[in-house]
């Protein structure tokens, strides 16, 4: 590809859920790869699965849903077979994961030291008090929080939105993992903090040497952060390429109608154009791509049979039929 | 004309209100036959209530009748056997339950009046009233019932009626509780407001608005409340100062048969597992009821 | 630290109205039956004995100076006289400290047991969701609670002393092993309540986001259950530390009553039935300031366990 070693590559992943009214599949068929040092950007709206792809990189699916298909490698090693104790010593060291509300996602009767003391315990073996304690701190100076031994002392209900989140990055990045997933890491808090919690990711991202797999629904986000983007719906990547070629040359029509709905500085409109319809229900399977009911450009095989992943240019994939031909 | 206007309009209002109210019973009965506690617990009352209603013309003993059959054990011709005093226990059994099952529901009937008028006054006005009445119903709450039930029992003397009186004191705050709350949260929706600003006066709207919403949890609390009303009754019966003799009741008979537990355990056993077993089913009832219909309620318990 | 320290005070000034309100209330209950005189004169009296008590209790005077002479005796430990036969003008404040102790114990024994059980049995029966052991331990809590203390201090009673024989009937004389059973019926009943509500709460903990978290991180699953999980899951159970000190004290009246277990519970059953009506009341008041402190120290272990309930 571009001689860069990949850090985590996913190829055919199916998750599902058993129900007792039917199975969901919130996952179809993921083919997604990271390579070493780059950001890669999962968009799409509630629903399509981006969430579900994180959990089921670290084996978090809830009950009661499983990882059914695929195969899920981190540097050359396959995850979705490994035991449990294996994989509890990949998560947090090698792959880590900052969730979307601070506020519900750190544990409210410990304080931040406690909690970020026991991470750094486990893994990285410390446990006398002045060193830990040490430790600490340099973490929480990583994500720039002033004061870092007050903070230590508090309880999460004590801090902004914003200092928890930096708090989740700091017990994320704690063991210098090879690769970050950031579950809507912005999405919480307010649009002043959000450019700063950014910038740190980018920074924290960059200075650690660790890929990051940032995942949202904001493609403002994904625009000044990643590398490349994906672009997922009803539970399939339907497109991913670099960032600019993303944006300059959208091919799948759900892409193109995800640009065009995003409100621009600069451009005057006098409405902002929406894509019609709504997402499929996932409990019924069906064939051919999931886009079809709303899509304007939909021809009869569109409904009939699943498109391929088509490479249209370098590095720039779509699945949609309309690109078949790789023209 | 204006007087046939007014007319016309309670009417509605009336018809509107039992329409909410049907409305949230058919709900309940739908989705309550689906769980195993409340159909369970529903066969189980049913089944209590006949027997206590149907006690004049069942044909037993009297329970009052003394005779020479002193502690005979169970036999076809006394079910349950006989007490110390040669009295029929199935027939006492049997009575008792309708002299438990009438305290109960009277006192929790009285219970909810009280509550419901305070709580929905309290929360539906807010303010001074409402300080007032909240102070008052958690300084009600954290007592436990048997407490101030027998508090006001052994102030009262024993007696049927002030056993109901006692229990009604002490049982009033939860429902109050209660319906403040819904009264709470009903105050800032629209149609409140709305009603308001056409002109209705409070107690329609309260009536009409806020009550068909509580009537699911206040089931649930209603059936709650008969279980630990029938346990209040009988401890107190139990300790003396429950319902007087000659009345049969289950407490009165546990204790009468506890000198005999070697003996003749025929005399406390039987009142005991049926007692157990109404309590048993109205908290079927009202725990199922709970989980069908909102399982947040979990904090209501004692 | 110093948040929790306020949030006592806080409290302490908050129980006083609760006291006083008790105080009041048990004034309130020697009107309830009519003409006062007729419940704290001793039965049989005559009317001069009667009128001169009248005069010592100062009942024609108005109420609130009543109240005011009560309140004023209360605080001095004077908690009026019995009349009862046997403890003709013995004060009830000594009546009422001899018992304490009895009762002390048996709420302490029964506290224990109830969270010795109830506590491991919520958590084992929340982590093995609607399995086999999960139903059998609900449906044991649903009988336990259906139950009312007497009869199952009865059926105790009848299963260990009547049948097996192994433990005393009740009294004190059998040491040690007179207390198991009125111990155990209070404990075992509490502990249906504890079970469930421990169980429900682990259910809603586990489910929540920071444990997903914990587990990204990677910590083993053991130290996730049982040092956060716990610690947050016990938090509603120790809200209801209050209550449940209540649910004791009213049912050991009953379970002392049951094995003539010489508390305060059973001074006044037996002061019931010889209509010795300043003891009921003085052991109702008693009762109600154990209550009282129960719920205090309920709250108080409440917020030194939840940092975020010391603002409130």
């Amino acid at each position: 590809m571009n001689g860069k070693t990949p850090v985590l590559e996913i190829k055919g992943l199916r998750t599902q859920f058993f129900l007792r009214e039917g199975v969901v599949t919130a996952l179809d068929g993921i083919d997604l790869t990271i390579y070493e040092n780059e950001s890669v950007g999962v968009v799409g709206e509630t629903g399509c699965g981006k969430s579900m792809t994180a959990y089921s990189i670290l084996r978090l699916v809830p009950h009661p849903g499983r990882i059914t298909a695929g195969s899920i490698k981190y540097k050359g090693n396959e995850l979705t077979t490994l035991d449990i104790d294996r994989m509890r010593s990949v998560r947090g060291t090698k792959i880590s994961m900052i969730f979307q509300d601070a506020s519900t996602a750190l544990d409210p009767v410990f304080t931040v030291g406690d909690q970020l003391g026991e991470v750094i315990s486990l893994h990285q073996g410390i446990y006398e008090k002045a060193a830990l304690e040490k430790k600490i701190q340099e973490a929480l100076e990583l994500v720039r929080i002033a004061a870092p031994k007050d903070v230590m002392r508090m309880y999460p209900h004590e801090l902004s939105g914003g200092m928890k989140q930096r708090v989740m990055i700091s017990l994320a990045l704690s063991c210098s993992p090879s690769l970050l997933i950031a579950d809507e890491p912005t999405t919480a808090l307010d649009v002043t903090i959000q450019g700063q919690i950014l910038k740190l990711l980018k920074a924290l991202v960059a200075k650690t040497g660790s890929s990051m797999m940032l995942i949202t629904h904001n493609l403002g986000i994904v625009a000044e952060t990643c590398d490349r983007i994906c672009v997922m719906y009803a539970g399939r990547i339907v497109e991913d390429a670099e960032t600019f070629e993303l944006f300059a040359n959208p091919r799948h029509p759900y892409t193109a109608g995800l640009l065009m709905a995003f409100p621009r500085l600069g451009e005057k409109k006098a409405e902002l154009p929406v894509i019609r319809g709504t997402v499929p229900d996932l409990m019924n399977p069906f064939k051919g791509c999931p886009f079809v009911d709303r899509c304007d450009k939909a021809t009869e095989v569109c409904s009939k049979q699943r498109p391929n992943r088509v490479e249209v240019s370098p590095g720039h994939f779509v699945s949609c039929h309309l690109w078949h031909g790789g023209g | 004309m204006m007087r046939l206007r007014k007319g016309l309009n309670d009417r509605l209002l009336t018809w509107k209100m039992a329409g909410g109210v049907r409305q949230t019973i058919a709900d309940i009965l739908e989705r309550g036959g689906r769980n195993v506690m409340v159909v369970l617990g529903f066969i189980i009352i049913m089944f209590m209530i006949l027997i206590a209603l149907l006690a004049p013309v069942l044909p037993m003993a009297d329970p009052t009748e003394l005779t020479d059959e002193l502690l005979l054990p169970p036999s076809s011709d006394h079910w349950f056997g006989t007490d110390e005093n040669g009295r029929d226990v199935f027939s006492r059994v049997v009575w008792g339950a309708r002299v438990s099952l009438l305290v109960a529901t009277l006192a929790v009937l009285v219970s909810m009046v009280i509550g419901i008028v305070l709580g929905l006054t309290a929360g539906y006005f807010g303010g001074k009233v409402d300080y007032i009445i909240t102070g008052t119903i958690d300084l009600f709450w954290t007592f436990p019932p048997f407490l101030l039930a027998l508090a006001f029992a052994a102030a009262l003397g024993a007696g049927l009626f002030n056993v109901v009186l006692a229990i009604s004191i002490s049982y009033w705050a939860g429902f109050a509780r209660l319906m403040r709350g819904q009264a709470l949260s009903m105050r800032e929706r629209q149609f409140v407001e709305a009603s308001r600003a056409l002109g209705a006066k409070h107690w329609r709207i309260m009536f009409t608005h806020v009550l068909p919403n509580c009537i699911a949890p206040l089931i649930v609390w209603a059936s709650i409340g008969v279980a630990d009303a029938i346990t209040i009754e009988s401890s107190l019966s139990f300790l003396g100062v429950g319902t007087k003799p000659p009345t049969p009741s289950w407490g009165w008979m546990l204790q009468s048969g506890m000198l005999h537990l070697s003996s003749a355990p025929w005399i406390s056993t039987f009142p005991g597992v049926t007692m157990v077993f109404t309590i048993l089913g109205f908290n079927l009832l009202g725990d199922g009821l709970r989980d069908v219909l909102d399982p947040r309620m979990k904090g209501l318990r004692r | 630290m110093a948040d929790l320290v306020s949030y006592v005070i806080r409290k302490l000034i908050l129980a006083i109205p609760v006291i006083l309100l008790a105080t009041l209330i048990v004034f309130l209950m020697l009107y309830m039956t009519g003409d006062p005189i007729n419940v704290l004169a001793p039965p049989h009296a005559s009317v001069e004995q009667m009128d001169a008590l009248r005069e010592k209790y100062g009942l024609d005077e108005p109420f609130y100076v009543q109240y005011g002479v009560f309140l004023w005796n209360l605080v001095h430990g004077d908690l009026g006289v019995s009349v009862g036969a046997a403890t003709r003008d013995l004060e009830v404040g000594d009546l009422v400290v001899q018992r304490l102790p009895r009762t002390l114990e048996l709420m302490a024994i029964g506290l224990s047991l109830s969270y010795s059980i109830g506590i491991p049995l919520g958590i084992f029966s929340a982590l093995r969701h609607n399995s086999l052991g999960d139903r059998s331990v609900m449906v044991f809590t649903l009988l336990a609670y259906a139950m009312p203390s007497f009869w199952l201090g009865i059926l105790f009673m009848w299963l260990f002393a009547v049948y097996l024989g192994v433990l005393p009937l009740g009294g004190t004389t059998g040491g040690f092993a007179s207390i198991i059973l009125p111990a155990m019926t209070l404990g075992i009943g509490n502990a249906a309540l504890t079970t469930r509500m421990m169980r429900s709460s682990m259910l809603e903990v586990i489910r929540q986001d920071y444990i997903t978290q914990l587990r990204s991180r990677g910590l083993p699953e053991r130290e996730i259950i049982y040092k956060h999980a716990v610690k947050n899951a016990i938090l509603p159970v120790i809200t209801v530390i209050g209550l449940d000190i209540g649910w004791f004290v009213a049912g050991s009246v009953v379970v002392e009553t049951v094995f003539s277990w010489p508390g305060i519970g059973m001074l006044i059953t037996t002061s019931i039935s010889n209509s010795d009506f300043p003891v009921v009341r003085g052991c109702i008041l008693v009762l109600a300031l154990f209550v009282i402190a129960g719920n205090l120290i309920a709250d108080v272990l409440y917020a030194y366990v939840d940092p975020r309930v010391r603002l409130g």
